[in-house]
């Protein structure tokens, strides 16, 4: 029996008035969808409260669970609808974008956590861009590349998607040059 | 920054492990859920609704006449704009029904 199955199954018993069968669908998708969660928002605590609120989602929506989409497809749907609502109702994360105000001023001596930083910018990046282009480039990396799925995950067609991403890595791009790596530099020769 | 460094940052995000008591928190929100009663149906605002809205076109027959006079009486200021375009007294009378009804369900809600 492949998961797909092992989802169904659960999904049945739910429907048939189990409610604990939830629990294994629940611990085979949680690092999925906490994971997803956290590329919303950048905030552990917040997004196991997202992920729990699309679990709930998902518990109350088993009936509309047809298995024309895999099982995976229509769980991540349920949570980036749900992630997308809660920032339009919380706003979005107050994230910092500068890299000596977000890792402190004193810049690192190892390139390892210099590269870090940088990465850390760029997806933090990606969560000040309008909500269409944050969702688009949120969805497709984490849904590993896969154009499809995540065209599907986020309810439109795929053009639109590529449209999407080509405009928000452009974006990201244009964002990520005007970030100053000036203050690390100067706190580096500052520091020698 | 390249397109192509941002694309490798973004496909090389480190997982994150979720906390180990909230399989436990996801159930007891579950439950509480399946544990909960269905939102009755309101009844009484619908009855409600029901009766007004047959009180409303009981009294708009019976006051007809009255009415249409009173109508008459309001669209008098715009009498010179009809006579120079009837559209734009039509337009004009079409506005303020229409805000009117904009604004009421939000007087209700208020209510």
């Amino acid at each position: 029996m492949d998961e797909g199955d092992v989802d169904a199954a659960d999904a049945a018993r739910v429907l048939a008035g189990d409610p604990d069968a939830f629990e294994g669908i629940v611990r085979r998708w949680q690092a999925r969808l906490v994971n997803l969660a956290w590329r919303f928002c950048r905030d552990r605590a917040a997004a196991e409260d997202m992920a729990q609120e699309a679990f709930v989602k998902a518990f109350r929506s088993l009936g509309t669970f047809r298995g024309e989409a895999r099982f995976s497809t229509w769980l991540t749907s349920i949570a980036v609808n749900t992630y997308r609502s809660r920032l339009r109702a919380d706003g979005p994360p107050l994230l910092s974008l500068d890299l000596a105000k977000v890792f402190g001023a004193a810049a690192s001596p190892l390139q390892g956590l210099q590269e870090r930083d940088q990465a850390e910018a760029v997806r933090r990046a990606v969560l000040t861009l309008p909500a269409r282009y944050r969702d688009a480039l949120i969805v497709y990396y984490f849904q590993e590349r896969d154009l499809a799925e995540s065209a599907r995950a986020l309810g439109i067609a795929e053009g639109t998607l590529k449209a999407q991403l080509h405009r928000g890595r452009e974006l990201v791009r244009r964002r990520c040059a005007a970030l100053a790596p000036a203050g690390r530099s100067r706190g580096r020769e500052e520091g020698t | 920054m390249t397109t192509d460094e941002i694309d490798g940052i973004l496909s090389s995000e480190p997982g994150l492990e979720p906390s180990s008591g909230f399989v436990r928190a996801v159930m007891d929100a579950v439950h509480e859920d399946a544990g909960a009663p269905p939102l009755p149906f309101p009844w009484r605002r619908f009855a409600l609704g029901v009766v007004a809205c047959g009180a409303v076109a009981v009294a708009g027959t019976m006051a007809g006449p009255q009415l249409s006079a009173g109508l008459a009486a309001l669209a008098q200021p715009l009498a010179p704009l009809a006579a120079v375009a009837p559209e734009l007294g039509y337009a004009a009378i079409a506005l303020v029904v229409s805000l009117a009804i904009a604004r009421l369900p939000r007087l209700l809600a208020r209510g």
